[in-house]
């Protein structure tokens, strides 16, 4: 028999259509494609394809979930959801103060927000490495009583391309040098270099606010405060302030979250049962809390005390005292992503990452 | 089959459009069929299709399976037009999703093919513009270099790799993580 014939040589049109539909989730794929041959490197770097991938793919994909170890001495770690990953495991590492750890605080719109000192943010992006220190806030929030955020400052932005571009950081918290149990709110805006004015309310709740990613629904930031017990949502355009009740009290195997219908959604974990919740509008022009999912869970994940979710891409992680998993909402697949440590947070990281800058 | 669709009564009513491969075989499609070239829509457009449309990078071979693409998925645009009328919305959802299921199936069938093939398909879906086709093809080979290393890829698809070893070794230490 005659050995098969070998494909033609392509042409850069047909490479390019080919590279552009390599799925995002697996970055290396790419990387090493684009290491076949001269014109494929070419192709797979070029600025201009990059926008066309990254446009293709439309969603960002999960590279995997940083957390903060409740040590002083450690740094924020990165767990990788991929095979291969871009992101060290050892993640953010500044060893220039170290009487303070540096707590990682929100990670949103391919940004990563860290927390310096009692006063001071840093906006860290971990694929330009791009880092930039806010100025010192004027309000002594405590790390037990600050919901702080990280987003892009563009409208309209599907946040597949805007590393490097303006971003804001919200802080929601209770003033401690304030007596009268002040919330106060300011917003730092990366265009302006500066703090807002801060919004302040007189609230008979948040003594803590939890230590838990904020959901962002437009100019709405909602976080949850005295352990699970009330949300807290703040305005940050109309500067206003309010208080939402919770269909059932969770405490630290909850998380709030946008749906994909734009509403706000909260996922809480009771017995052997993850309940979706979305807060609707109903006949009577009444928003409440309805229940729109509840899943069995696998026994390993039933004692589950902490949960996180990545929203746009459907996973949630959970930690437990065996390690943290990973649950795709969509098709239930559960994956075993660390062993089990202490930490507070868990911020998935959705982002690109692509051979913007591999050239011969 | 040099023929492709002459059997077919309400195809010989349409108008009807010559296509000369490279090595000079005719292929008569319908409009239809031959619309799903952006190409050769734009010289139906431009009324440059009589006496044939030659076709020099594109064997007789390839075009003959270019062709049962379109004609099928032609088809499939047709029957969506012409049912949605007769049918209650839950009938036309299910005749709707019966016709995906079937071009579906017809897709991974055409994709049957050795790579040299795959290839040629990619460069003729290219070349004719034909969106369905190219990301279909183009889709397999991007599947297929999935945790493959650039040595399993220039292998699968004979690729020469003109990178210098210094360059492929200055590339793979910036890269490291990928490679690992």
């Amino acid at each position: 028999m005659a050995p098969p014939r070998p494909p033609p040589e392509l042409i850069d049109d047909a490479v390019a259509e080919i590279l552009l539909r390599i799925p995002p989730d697996e970055p290396a794929d790419l990387f090493r494609a684009s290491l076949v041959c001269k014109p494929w490197l070419r192709i797979a770097s070029d600025a201009a394809f990059l926008r066309r991938y990254r446009a293709f793919h439309r969603g960002a994909p999960l590279l995997g979930f940083f957390y903060c170890v409740g040590s002083r001495s450690s740094s924020p770690t990165f767990v990788p959801t991929t095979a291969a990953s871009p992101l060290p495991r050892a993640g953010y590492d500044d060893n220039d103060d170290e009487e303070w750890c540096w707590y990682a605080r929100d990670c949103r719109h391919g940004r990563v927000l860290l927390r310096k000192s009692a006063w001071t943010f840093v906006v860290w992006d971990p694929i330009t490495g791009h880092r930039e220190e806010l100025p010192k806030l004027d309000i002594l929030y405590m790390s037990y009583s600050v919901s702080a955020v990280v987003l892009c400052a563009v409208a309209g932005c599907n946040h597949c391309d805007c590393h490097g571009g303006p971003f804001l950081v919200v802080c929601v918290g209770r003033d401690e040098e304030d007596a009268d149990i002040a919330i106060r709110a300011c917003v730092y805006s990366s265009e302006a270099h500066a703090w807002s004015t801060p919004d302040s309310t007189q609230l008979n709740c948040g003594y803590t606010f939890d230590r838990k990613r904020a959901a962002v629904i437009g100019d709405e930031i909602y976080c949850t405060i005295d352990v699970g017990s009330k949300v807290l949502k703040y305005d940050f355009v109309k500067h206003c302030f309010s208080l939402i009740n919770l269909p059932c009290v969770y405490r630290k195997d909850s998380i709030l979250m946008q749906n994909n219908d734009g509403s706000l959604g909260l996922a809480g974990v009771r017995g052997s049962t993850l309940y979706l919740w979305s807060r609707m509008v109903n006949q009577e022009g009444i928003t409440e809390w309805v229940q729109k999912r509840a899943i069995k869970l696998k026994k390993i994940l039933r004692k589950a005390d902490d949960i996180g979710f990545a929203e746009g891409v459907g996973v949630f992680v959970m930690r437990t005292s065996v390690g943290a998993f990973t649950f795709e909402l969509k098709s239930g697949q559960l994956r075993k992503i660390s062993e089990r440590r202490d930490y507070w947070t868990l911020l998935p990281f959705i982002s690109f990452f692509t051979p913007d800058h591999v050239c011969v | 089959m040099a023929s492709a669709g002459s059997g077919d009564e309400k195809a010989a009513a349409a108008a009807m459009i010559t296509l000369i491969s490279s090595d000079n075989e005719k292929f008569e499609v319908t409009e239809a069929t031959a619309t799903l070239s952006q190409t050769i829509r734009h010289m139906i457009e431009d009324g440059c299709t009589d006496g044939g449309v030659p076709l020099p990078n594109v064997t007789s071979k390839i075009l003959a399976r270019v062709i049962e693409y379109c004609k099928k998925h032609a088809t499939a645009a047709a029957g969506e037009e012409g049912s949605s009328s007769s049918f209650s919305d839950a009938a036309f959802l299910e005749v709707d999703r019966a016709f995906l299921e079937e071009l579906e199936e017809f897709d991974d069938a055409f994709l049957e093919v050795d790579r040299a093939t795959l290839f040629d398909l990619i460069l003729a879906a290219n070349y004719l513009d034909i969106k369905g086709l190219l990301n279909l093809t183009c889709q397999k080979v991007a599947d297929s270099v999935k945790g493959k290393t650039p040595e399993q890829i220039r292998e699968m698809y004979n690729i020469v790799n003109d990178l210098t070893p210094e360059e492929e070794a200055e590339i793979r230490r910036e890269t490291q993580w990928a490679f690992e």
